[in-house]
């Protein structure tokens, strides 16, 4: 059954922050995507007005966005981390067996560890069985223009301006877009934004989503520790309708006791679901082992964890956007739901602290920023539209976006500029040592590629420093006193490091240590006594490829 | 004659009230808590060299122009653009040493949080509340006072926004000491600027009566906006009065635009460190005071909230400034707890037992005061010191030094020693120094290479510092000197005419 444009007006005056008038421009809109609706009786399913709502505007403003996102990520310009999450997929696949201790380090061998994000894991490794490279890099793509999507649909069900929907989310896009990593944190986020929509649609009096929030779980607590914010932000929609209160711009509007009985029945079945993973009830500890700070050397070193840098743009961005909140508070005294108020300064804070979580702070203010601007930008008007411009528009975007779309050998380059995979290649056709220290950053990589079997370290910090070898790989890293006897203790014969990276230059500058591989990205390094003795022997081809930087002249 | 005896009675009688007044205990317990935070002489790497250029100018009576501390530097234009505090520094120091240096801070950092105690008190009229407000924001504050020149300009900032509230309650006299407070600031350090800005700020923000949702805008009668106007004239007249001319004027300017390497790596100009203690109060401190707007709807003089907006965005880019961002939000916060703060009811004071606190006070300030060997105890723990005397008796060919360590070279080895680089980042930056400091620093490619070009022979660094564990593996690098401190190392061919290591 739909509900009439009226009624849906009147709850939206009735429940939301935004202080929306009912004028021709709102009327007629369908709050989900901004396309206009027809009144319930007059409502058709003929295909032109099917074709209508397809090359609408505020549909040709979604592919903007998805150009957009194209445009930043179809470059598979992937995190560290996404190559031993695509191992840990290939893996599962292969054995359909889920690890319990770490079958990739030789640092920390039998150490107890589970593959805690397995499902986007796996996700992963099936897209590339399917289609290698190329259907990865079309899976960032379109994980990224749905999750970019579901802000803009969040926004417009909150505002009714398709418009300024569209504007908040491309500004809040500047944001997110150096942050949407191929991890399976996007699909997280994703969830977030759809249990946002389905506790908007609650509000706005349709229940039917809500049904849904269980079955996002139960792949949630499979996929990524972020559910546990999916719980916050039920529990803040939950709390905010105990009561019916009004303190100054912010009002608590209580829910019916059968909404709040569905609600509270929903928050059960979904805690319900969390023992249903391959582990049991051990993947729901998790986020709280993380947050809890009891990995140090993570929290200060990884670059994710640390706060907002506000010296560049982005973090600056952010910035702005808070005191835009500020100022636009003390001119026009927005009223706004109390849920709305806590979320925004929740991932606000969250933000400050580290880094990480902009991407929280996204689907909490993208509302609120979207409900700021629909003061200003006028409502979509369906009779004004231009459906052929718009059908063009999304053609040409559609095609570009074809014509862009990376080649194999493209993507290839990308990753060789980023990670070591001549190093890798090297390794794989001359005697290596068992034990390499590797660079963090390269960790996963080698594993993936199969260069190595086993590794030093990888991009699983908090595994790696409850078992102790995070500290003494920043020891090494940071040429702390005794770098050296850490290195020797680990019995450290060859060492795969960043380029020009101090460990780096200093190992290059002792006589013990010679290169035996460099290209731009990494140096490949071995202990010479090593490179004489029975494991491995250096050869006269094997020469660093590149000589050493000269030293900088002086100014 | 009787009346006029009694009434001298009571106006002395008065006068002890006021001294013993509970206000003036809570101004004594912000005093004390400045000294709990700052007796022990935590200087900044920075103080040296500025107490250097002090003594120098009064030594010579002659204002520098070029550098004359460094090697790799040397001849290139250089202002001392902070002179007056530093000739305040030196001339302190030859009255009484360290420990008069240490007296000094205490005063400096103690008359900021009592100005700022009283700039709260004057906006919120609850002496009260600003007590709450100074002391939570003591925490803010007294971590990033350090006895340098822009302790000065912190309190010069505080007493013009001071004068500005006081004009704005109908006082105009103070006004009329801004152009002496300007005459000193531009002498003293860059943050002048930011005292001009707050003055255009007030006149800007008189010009029209207006309102908006809840923020107010309360015009100036004509006579006030002249007033204000001659005022502004007046400071900006003031600022050429320097030894060199207007020049000192364009300092913060071209900080702020010219110096890239500085502003990367220097930590002051880092972004705020969001995860340590004092950062994540200021955090909150900002985030609650917007979520106090949204809920309790308080008006604002747009003034008050443009600064508050512009110092607070200062601080979250620039840590330095958090010190700026302090008496711009300091009488925001007292004027939202005087909602809940009952103010100061004379008759219920307690003035004998005032007088005991604040003597306590006193004798725990004295009694804790630290000794001479204290203070030289704790500078050794934190400077080169042993190093240092080591040079004296082992000199050593052209050093690189770590740049924390530079202002304490060149205060202690003067002319005896030039140095690779201190605390001027801006000349090193500009000279092309500061660059290749950090090249070695963070040992980058080809830093033997860098040592080479500048002839260094031996290299005084943190005795845990990765340039250490670098030269400590490398045979033609020879450790010659190490304490808890530092390191100091020396080439193969100039080991030979050396000491072996000392430690």
């Amino acid at each position: 059954m739909w509900r009439t444009v009226e009624q849906d007006l009147t709850i939206s005056l009735n429940h939301s922050s935004v202080e929306v008038q009912p004028d021709s421009e709102n009327v007629g809109l369908d709050p989900y995507s901004g396309v206009g609706l027809a009144p319930p009786s007059a409502r058709s399913f003929k295909p032109i007005d099917l074709l209508k709502r397809a090359f609408s505007f505020p549909a040709m403003l979604s592919a903007l966005l998805v150009s957009g996102v194209f445009w930043a990520k179809h470059g598979f310009n992937v995190d560290t981390d996404f190559w031993w999450h695509l191992k840990v997929g290939e893996d599962l696949l292969a054995t359909h067996h889920w690890p319990t201790t770490d079958p990739y380090s030789f640092t920390a061998p039998g150490h107890p560890w589970i593959a805690a994000e397995w499902l986007g894991d796996v996700l992963f490794a099936s897209v590339e069985r399917a289609g290698g490279l190329l259907a990865l890099d079309g899976l960032l793509i379109t994980l990224s223009a749905v999750t970019i999507l579901a802000l803009y649909s969040l926004c417009i069900l909150r505002t009714k301006n398709s418009k300024a929907s569209f504007l908040a989310t491309a500004i809040i896009t500047i944001l997110a877009i150096p942050v949407f990593n191929f991890r399976p944190q996007m699909i997280g986020l994703l969830f977030l934004i759809l249990t946002l929509i389905a506790l908007e649609l609650f509000r706005h009096g349709k229940p039917a989503a809500l049904w849904f929030l269980p079955v996002v779980f139960v792949i949630w607590i499979n996929t990524h520790g972020s559910w546990i914010l999916g719980f916050v932000v039920l529990l803040a929609y939950w709390v905010s309708g105990l009561k019916e209160i009004r303190l100054g711009s912010v009002e608590m509007r209580a829910w019916r006791p059968d909404q709040r009985q569905r609600l509270s029945l929903i928050f059960l079945l979904c805690v319900a679901v969390l023992p249903i993973t391959p582990y049991g009830t051990e993947l729901a500890p998790y986020p709280f082992v993380v947050g809890s700070s009891s990995f140090p050397v993570n929290l200060a070193s990884i670059n994710e964890w640390q706060p907002m840098p506000f010296n560049l743009f982005g973090a600056k961005l952010f910035l702005a956007l808070i005191f835009l909140f500020f100022a636009a508070q003390l001119v026009y005294r927005t009223m706004w739901k109390f849920e709305d108020l806590a979320l925004f300064f929740l991932g606000t804070v969250m933000a400050c602290l580290h880094v990480r979580f902009i991407l929280v702070f996204i689907p909490f203010f993208a509302p609120i920023f979207a409900t700021l601007l629909a003061r200003w930008v006028p409502g979509y008007e369906r009779e004004k539209d231009r459906y052929w411009i718009n059908a063009i528009l999304m053609t040409t975007l559609l095609l570009a976006m074809i014509h862009y779309f990376p080649s194999k050998a493209e993507i290839e380059n990308n990753i060789s500029r980023t990670y070591p995979s001549g190093a890798a290649e090297y390794m794989l056709s001359h005697p290596m040592p068992d034990r390499i220290l590797n660079s963090y950053g390269f960790g996963g990589y080698l594993i993936w590629s199969g260069a190595r079997t086993k590794i030093f370290i990888d991009g699983r910090g908090e595994f790696y420093e409850i078992a102790g070898v995070f500290a003494d790989y920043m020891h090494i890293g940071l040429l702390k006193p005794g770098a050296l006897s850490v290195l020797r203790n680990y019995q450290v014969q060859a060492c795969l490091l960043d380029r020009g990276s101090p460990l780096e230059v200093f190992l290059t500058a002792l006589p013990e240590w010679k290169t035996v591989y460099s290209d731009n990205v990494s140096t490949l390094l071995v202990r010479q006594e090593v490179a004489l003795g029975p494991v491995y022997k250096l050869t006269a081809s094997e020469k660093p490829s590149k000589p050493v930087l000269e030293a900088p002249r002086k100014q | 004659m009787r009346t006029d005896s009694s009434h001298g009675t009571l106006s002395k009688i008065d006068l002890l009230k006021k001294l013993f007044s509970f206000p003036v205990m809570l101004g004594g317990l912000l005093v004390t808590g400045v000294f709990v935070a700052r007796h022990n002489f935590q200087v900044d790497p920075d103080f040296w060299w500025h107490l250097k250029v002090g003594e120098t100018i009064l030594g010579t009576h002659r204002w520098p122009t070029t550098d004359p501390y460094s090697f790799t530097a040397a001849g290139q234009p250089w202002l001392a653009y902070e002179w007056l505090g530093d000739v305040l520094f030196a001339a302190t120091a030859r009255i009484g040493g360290l420990r008069a240096l240490q007296a000094l801070f205490i005063i400096l950092g103690g008359a900021i949080m009592l100005a700022l105690y009283g700039y709260a008190t004057l906006r919120s009229k609850n002496s009260k509340a600003g007590f709450v407000a100074a002391s939570v924001l003591i925490v803010l504050a007294a971590a990033n006072f350090n006895l340098r020149p822009q302790m000065l300009g912190y309190l010069f900032l505080v007493l013009t926004l001071i004068a500005l509230e006081r004009f704005r309650q109908g006082k105009p006299a103070a006004l009329w000491f801004l152009p002496v407070v300007f005459l000193l600031w531009i002498n003293s350090h860059g943050s002048w600027e930011i005292g001009l800005a707050t003055i255009l700020v007030y006149w800007l923000c008189g010009l029209r009566e207006r309102s908006y949702g809840d923020i107010q805008i309360q015009a100036w009668t004509s006579a006030q906006r002249t007033r204000l106007s001659l005022v502004f004239l007046l400071c900006l007249v003031a600022i050429p009065i320097t030894p060199y001319g207007a020049r000192l004027a364009a300092y913060p300017f071209a900080v702020a635009s010219s110096y890239p390497l500085n502003l990367a790596n220097i930590e002051e100009w880092r972004p705020m460190p969001l995860n340590s203690f004092g950062p994540k109060l200021f955090l909150a401190l900002v985030l609650g005071t917007v979520a106090v707007q949204v809920a309790l709807r308080l008006k604002w003089r747009i003034e008050d909230a443009l600064l508050f907006v512009g110092a607070a965005g200062m601080a979250f880019v620039h840590a330095r400034f958090l010190l700026t961002f302090v008496p711009f939000f300091a009488p925001v916060f007292a004027t939202v707890l005087a909602r809940w703060i009952p103010g100061y009811d004379r008759q219920k004071d307690r003035f004998i037992l005032n007088a005991l606190l604040l003597a306590a006070m006193l004798w725990g300030m004295t009694h804790y005061f630290p000794s001479r060997a204290k203070i030289e105890e704790n500078v050794a723990s934190n400077f080169p010191v042993g190093a240092v005397n080591y040079l004296k008796d082992h000199p050593t060919g052209p050093m690189f030094n770590s740049y924390v360590f530079g202002g304490y070279l060149v205060y202690s080895r003067g002319d005896q020693h030039k140095v690779f680089i201190d605390g001027r980042g801006e000349l090193y930056e500009h000279a092309g120094v500061l660059a290749d400091y950090l090249h070695v620093a963070m040992i980058q490619p080809g830093v033997l290479g860098v040592l080479r070009n500048y002839g260094i022979s031996s290299v005084l660094i943190g005795k845990d510092d990765p340039v250490a564990t670098f030269l400590a593996a490398l045979p033609e690098w020879k450790l010659i000197y190490a304490d808890r401190v530092s390191a100091i190392f020396v080439r193969g061919d100039r080991f030979s005419a050396t000491s072996a290591p000392s430690r």
